[in-house]
């Protein structure tokens, strides 16, 4: 191991079937591996099983963890980095191999993996000395997820070489845009007219009837508990709370006028006294989706919840 | 087990009741509540006294039938000055003996202990009074959990304000069930552990994290019992760490007891032991 000062290098890896992820990323782990350099890979079980088939003895060096469930909210996913990068000192060459966006995710999922996607290049834009990849399936993702990993990764490896992408775009806007109306009923709760008691009550109890056991169910009401308590404490004290279905998720959306503008808020676990930070890293712990959009007009955050 | 609750009369409160009450009238809802406080007290063989600030003195003097109880001697009347001198609370340690040495010469009267009638707004109606009265009525009440001393504090709903109230209330097993949308959660002793007992949120955490701070030492203090506590949010559950942390700097082991499934949660989230 010898540490470079490399910048942070966030690759996309394009492979066309499981062969070909396998030359990718076995070969590059490998090299991490001759290099004593540690590598935390996330990924699904079944690509996890053939990667360490691939790599006899690698136990020690490199750590698998499985994507469908860190990563099952995206914005976990740079907690869930940090956590890795922050065990190890400051100057130790490290690799990752992250594959948030598969083929069959919802798009609203896409949507996010994409907003993390762009994020992990601020995220890390400090830390030399580690390569992060992320392998795309360019046979099933539609071409504007293959293009979007274009524009959010600065390095493209295609057939074993790394090259910049032409594309890339270092702005980042993760709250820009709206998100897509529902269009079966919506429930509306008026925040500043209820106790923040009976909200979660509420909440809980449409989760419930929806059929999320128990501690889903507790899980969300905790986390639009928090999403309400920002509004309440930091956007005016006033909000508004909207519950649908989707499907079999539960879905609870908190609006306010308050606007976010760090765009790492809640990403990383902020400090105890951060105003928005905590709360909001919080809700990405415990909902399995969560979309942050937030402009001049205010703020909304939408929390899905599935019922396993 | 101690008396505990959102009551509509502190009539019915225990040797070692501890009450916080509001009232807007001193001749109607103090005098009602100060009447069924005392007539406990008498059914249960204690001495009773009151002590408060003059035109609450003047009702306990004039209206039926609490000045027939003075008059008779049932009822005894401490200056203020001479519980509170210069109109003040002294340190919580010297406080908390002079009501002790009280409530000894009760027992040494033949009686099962004493019951405090307070009219006490003007201790916690100055600007910047009411945190300090807040950790007084935590600090006293961890102590008569173990005392055959009961008290109603009573404090006029204009003259404090109600994020004053609410703490204050917040640190009394008992409290005035017109006081229930601000009182969140309550902080009492028991004989065997500090219990916290309601809801715990964002607006509410700073409160504990002010009555956790008022230990008075005891054994107590080193067990919580979170089993009638049905919510905790993250500010919270960080104010239960920072005591646990206060107490192992002291050297002790802080050994909570129940909790609701927020706090489990969080604080496996958090990577904090509570």
């Amino acid at each position: 191991m010898t540490a470079s000062g490399a910048p942070f290098a966030h690759e996309a890896v394009f492979y066309d079937d499981l062969s070909g992820f396998l030359a990718d990323t076995v070969a590059f782990l490998r090299a991490g591996i001759d290099a004593a350099e540690p590598a935390l890979v996330a990924v699904a079980p079944a690509k996890a099983d053939a990667m360490r088939a691939a790599l006899p003895g690698s136990r020690d060096s490199v750590r698998f963890v499985d994507m469908t469930d860190v990563g099952r909210n995206p914005g976990r996913l740079i907690s869930a980095w940090a956590d890795f990068v922050d065990e190890l000192p400051a100057d130790q060459p490290l690799r990752g191999i992250g594959e948030p966006i598969w083929p069959g995710r919802r798009p609203d999922e896409i949507a996010e993996c994409q907003r993390h996607e762009e994020l992990l290049n601020l995220a890390f834009a400090d830390r030399t000395d580690f390569v992060l990849m992320c392998p795309y399936d360019r046979t099933h993702l539609d071409e504007h997820v293959l293009a979007g990993a274009c524009h959010s990764h600065p390095q493209l490896v295609q057939d074993g070489e790394t090259s910049p992408s032409g594309q890339y775009d270092a702005r980042v806007a993760p709250y820009a845009g709206t998100l897509v109306e529902p269009t079966g009923h919506v429930e509306v709760l008026d925040l500043a007219e209820h106790h923040l008691t009976d909200v979660r009550r509420w909440v809980s109890d449409a989760a419930l009837t929806a059929g999320l056991d128990p501690q889903r169910a507790a899980d969300l009401a905790l986390a639009v508990s928090e999403a309400a308590t920002n509004s309440l404490c930091h956007a005016g004290g006033h909000g508004e709370l909207r519950q649908w279905l989707d499907d079999d998720r539960v879905v609870c959306e908190v609006h306010d006028e308050g606007r976010i503008r760090d765009p790492l808020a809640g990403r990383f676990p902020a400090a105890w006294d951060a105003a928005h930070g905590r709360g909001l890293w919080l809700i990405h712990q415990l909902c399995d989706l969560v979309a942050i959009r937030s402009s001049e007009a205010g703020s909304v955050v939408r929390m899905q919840m599935g019922p396993c | 087990m101690r008396c505990q609750g959102l009551v509509d009369s502190p009539g019915n409160i225990g040797l070692n009741g501890h009450a916080c009450w509001s009232y807007d009238d001193l001749a109607g809802d103090f005098r009602d509540a100060a009447v069924a406080f005392l007539n406990e007290g008498l059914e249960l063989g204690q001495a009773l006294m009151f002590v408060g600030g003059p035109e609450a003195e003047e009702v306990v003097r004039s209206e039926e039938p609490l000045s027939a109880m003075v008059a008779d001697g049932t009822l005894s009347i401490a200056p203020f000055e001479a519980v509170y001198p210069g109109g003040e609370r002294m340190p919580n340690a010297d406080q908390w003996t002079a009501y002790a040495e009280a409530a000894a010469r009760a027992h040494q009267g033949g009686f099962t202990g004493l019951r405090v009638l307070a009219e006490v707004t003007s201790l916690a109606s100055p600007d910047g009074a009411w945190p300090g009265q807040a950790r007084w009525e935590s600090y006293a009440d961890r102590l008569m959990a173990d005392a055959t001393l009961a008290a109603l504090c009573c404090f006029e709903r204009k003259g404090v304000p109600s994020e004053g109230l609410a703490a204050i209330a917040s640190a009394h097993p008992v409290v005035d069930s017109r006081l229930d949308e601000l009182v969140p959660f309550r902080l009492y002793g028991r004989s065997d552990a500090l219990a916290l007992t309601g809801e715990v949120d964002a607006f509410s955490s700073n409160t504990l994290r002010h009555l956790l701070r008022a230990s008075s030492g005891s054994p107590v203090d080193r067990v919580l019992d979170l089993d009638d506590l049905t919510f905790i949010e993250h500010t919270g559950v960080q104010a239960l760490h920072e005591y646990a942390e206060a107490m192992r700097a002291q050297g002790f082991e802080l050994t909570i007891r129940g909790g609701p499934p927020s706090l489990h949660r969080l604080a496996d989230l958090l990577g904090v032991t509570v």
